[in-house]
Order: structure tokens, then sequence, then C-alpha cells
């Protein structure tokens, strides 16, 4: 008898959640994805353009604000003395449930939301009328440093919502952002008390002799937050009583 | 085997078990009574693994529960007295199962779906609450664990669906499987359990068969009231007068009138089968 990570008991895993993702959140990911029309519809009775840049952000706030939102929606119930038993007692590895849960919450809804509304972005600016000209693109210079600081920030962000599911049982997404707020309130005030963002800007002017390391070293720093979020989910998971 | 070795347990300050230790055999149905808040449910918690003695042993096949290894996962199902009705129809629940228990078997689950009246292709949402009990009933058996847990699980059933519960149960136990059913409703599980766990405030009361209860106690059901008995009920047409039974004759376990004589005596029971 053992604990071990099964692909095959995964697999079923992924199956069940796959069910429980497209029943609870299968709709709102079309509705988010097809958002991009509303700004559309609004250029056409206005009758003014929207730029590419105000589009790519429309494209990136649907993206960041599905990760606030699908933990919950889908395994809002996992940590809920009653509701939880049905997670907590499905005979599969909490590593399972734990990857299985990051794949529907971090990789698929971001690529989902991310790739259908661009695609709908896309579709629209086929169109010979309304306000939006021109194709949403990543550039081309450094789409290796543009995508791994999108993938991470992405990672980091959807780990901290995920963590919050986990921890609060009601109003999960709204505790998490207020606790998050105050977190980091919390910290800035403590690094300022040490006078660390001036010793920070020292170093960022007079200590690095390749300042192009500083996006990777943040890209870094996000990844390794994402990780630490990741861990504590999993514990959670693990150690949860009902 | 279930073994329960010297076990703690509690809710912040309330404690509930105080090093209690209990043994569940393979193939008996065991009947699990107490007042409310005795701690019936936290028992049948700590042994599916949602929940972690603060000290002590809870062995489910040498396996502590609250590691969830899926192994150890697949040889319990429990249904809790409140719970979470399944998303979908009961068919499809089953079938979102089947692939994690080993022994899950469809055609059973329709073949007790139809002994116990419910239609598995109807939602659960437009079930009512027994129907539902009813239709998680026949889950539980048709997945084919090792232990069925069960908390009150004739609440909310209607006369003729107890009948029905008791009837089921009784066919589908046998000697690879423990049920053990936490209830206040005594009667409702009376000729179904044996043997029988009484607990009280963070102990436990008494464990033991039917056969070893007449061997101890005899139940008298006559005209008057013995005063010297543990305890005397009056009944239709009389009384019932609990008594030691040096001799080992035999009579009837009441099983309501068994659990007021133990909480009436609570040292001397604990001394008589200790």
């Amino acid at each position: 008898m053992n604990n071990k990570f099964s692909f095959d008991r995964f697999g079923q895993v992924l199956a069940k959640d796959w069910k429980n993702y497209f029943r609870n959140f299968g709709i709102s990911l079309i509705v988010w994805s097809c958002i991009p029309v509303l700004g559309w519809i609004t250029t056409l009775i206005f009758d003014f353009t929207l730029t590419i840049e105000s589009r790519i952000s429309t494209i990136a706030i649907l993206v960041y604000s599905v990760l606030i939102f699908v933990p919950s929606k889908v395994y809002g119930k996992a940590n809920l003395s009653r509701d939880g038993v049905s997670f907590a007692s499905l005979p599969a590895t909490n590593s399972e449930k734990f990857f299985s849960m990051l794949i529907y919450c971090s990789i698929l809804t971001p690529i989902i939301v991310g790739l259908g509304s661009w695609a709908v972005d896309t579709l629209l600016a086929l169109l010979p009328f309304g306000g939006f000209e021109g194709f949403v693109a990543l550039p081309k210079s450094h789409l290796g440093s543009i995508l791994a600081a999108i993938a991470c920030s992405i990672l980091l962000f959807s780990s901290i919502f995920l963590f919050g599911n986990m921890v609060f049982k009601k109003r999960k997404a709204g505790k998490t952002i207020a606790w998050g707020m105050l977190i980091i309130f919390v910290i800035t005030m403590v690094l300022q008390l040490f006078h660390f963002w001036e010793a920070f800007v020292r170093w960022e002017c007079y200590g690095i002799s390749n300042p192009e390391i500083l996006p990777w070293l943040f890209d870094a720093f996000m990844l390794v937050l994402a990780i630490v979020f990741y861990i504590l989910t999993y514990r959670r998971i693990k150690n949860q009583k009902y | 085997m279930i073994t329960i070795k010297n076990l703690d347990f509690g809710y912040k300050n309330q404690p509930v078990f105080k090093n209690i230790s209990l043994n569940f055999e393979k193939g008996n149905i065991y009947g699990l009574l107490g007042e409310n808040g005795v701690g019936k449910t936290t028992l049948l918690k700590l042994i599916s693994g949602l929940q972690k003695p603060s000290t002590g042993e809870c062995l489910v096949d040498e396996v502590a529960p609250f590691n969830r290894w899926p192994e150890t996962l697949q040889k319990i199902y429990f249904i809790s007295e409140d719970f979470a009705i399944p998303e979908g129809t009961p068919i499809n629940n089953i079938r979102e199962l089947a692939p994690f228990y080993p022994n899950c078997n469809e055609a059973q689950f329709m073949e007790l779906c139809k002994e116990m009246e419910v239609d598995p292709t109807r939602k659960f949402g437009e079930l009512s609450f027994g129907q539902q009990k009813k239709c998680l009933i026949a889950t539980a058996l048709a997945l084919n664990t090792d232990y069925l847990l069960l908390d009150e699980p004739t609440n909310g059933l209607d006369i003729p669906s107890k009948t029905l519960f008791r009837q089921v149960i009784a066919k589908h136990a046998n000697e690879n499987r423990t049920i053990i059913i936490s209830t206040h409703q005594v009667k409702d599980v009376e000729n179904l359990i044996d043997p029988i766990i009484i607990l009280d405030h963070d102990e436990v009361l008494l464990k033991a068969t039917f056969r070893a209860i007449t061997d101890k106690l005899y139940f008298d059901y006559g005209t008057e009231k013995d005063d010297t008995a543990l305890y005397s009920e009056v009944i239709p047409g009389g009384y019932v007068n609990v008594t030691r039974n040096p001799e080992g004759v035999d009579s009837k376990v009441s099983v309501e009138i068994l659990f007021n004589t133990v909480m009436k005596n609570k040292e001397t029971i604990k001394q008589l089968f200790g």
C-alpha cells in the first residue's frame, strides 16, 4: 500500500474534475472570452477606434480577473466541512488532487480565456466595420522574456487565489484580496522602516553591472513566490480536517 | 479491521474522547449508540480520515486513514447525516466514482435503486430528502467498499423506507464487509445491529454482542416492577426489568431498554462488561 503518484489515477481525477469544471465554469468561460464584443459594440455606438494597447489591456484584465474567481467556482467546496467530504474521500492522492486543481485553475483557465478573448478580438478586427483596427499580437522582439513574465505573473496571481480558496470558507475571493492588500501594506511599512527602498534604489543604480538581468530576477522572484503558495495550498489539502 | 488504541480527540478546548480503545472486526454490523453530542459522528469521521486523532491511533487495515492514501480511501465509504447533495443524477454520480472504486458495480446499483424504489436517472435536486438518502445508500452498497459508515441513516426516511433500509443492509452484509451504523433511533436498527457500542461523553460505556449481553443481563418482561433491578421501565401491560444474569438465562434484548439501563448504571455496566 502506498501513496505514490499514479498517472492513470491522475487522468481519472482530471476527467472527474473536468466534468465539475465544465458544469460550474463552462458558461462563464464562454461569457468571459466574449467580453471584447462589448468593447466592439461600444465603438460602434460612439463611433471611435479602440487602440491595440487598450485591447491588449482588456485581454490581460480578463485573464487576471478570471483567475480570481475560478478556484472558488470549481473547488470552492473542497475545504468545507460538509461539502468537502466528497473531495477529501475521493480515493486519489493529495498530490493528484492538487495537480488537477493547478492544471485547471492556473494553466487551462488563463489559456482558454486568453486565447478565447484574443480569437474573438481578432474576429472582430476582421469585420469591415466597428472600431477594432489592426490585430493584437505579441511583439517579436523580447518574446521569450515577455512570455516568461506573463507566465510567472499568472502563476503567482493564480497561486494566491488557490491558496485563499483553501483557507477561507466564505467570500473566498474577497477575503483573499483584502488579506493580500493588508499583507502588502504591512510588508511595505516594515521595509520602509528599515530604509529598504533607498537601499534597493542604490543597489539598482550602482550595484548591477548588467541591468538586463533585473526583469529575469523579478520573474524568478514571482515564480518562487508562486511555488511557495502552491506548497501552502498542497499542505492545506493534505491537512484539512472536516 | 479497524483498530482504535488509546485515542484522544477534541475540538479546540472541548474534549470528545479520552483514551478510548476499540476494535471493529470484519463481517459485523455495528450499532454505534449514544446521546446527542457524545461523539458518534466524530468517531466515524476519525475512521474515514476526515479528522485526525490528537494522540493515540486510529488504523484501518493497519494504515492511519488521515493519511488519505487512495488504497485506504477506496475501502471506506461514509454517508454523513448532513450529507452534501451531489450534482447531476445518481447514475452519473456512481459513474464518476466508479473508476476510483475497484469493486464498484453499476448493475448492482440499478438493482438497489429498484429495490429502494428510487429513480437514478432523475437529478438529485429533484428528489426528496428521503429519496436522496436512499440513492446514496444504494451508491454506498454498490461501491462494495470493505467499510461502510452510516451516520443516522434512517433520519428522514418514512416507515416503509426504514423497512427497506433494514432489508437492503441485511441482504448486502457479508463476511468481508464491516458496517457501522451510528444512530439514536435504536428501534430503526434493532434487528440489524450486532454488536452494540454505547458511547458516553469521552468514553466507551459498552461494546458487546447480543450473546454477551444476554449472558450478563436478563430482560424480564413481567407485570410487576422489580425494585432490585438495574433498570425498570413501564411497557404496555406491565414492566420490563433488567437484572444481572448470574445463571445465564436467555432473554430477548430490547436495544432501547438496554441503552437506558447502561445510561443509568454506567459504572456497574463497565465492571460487568469490562
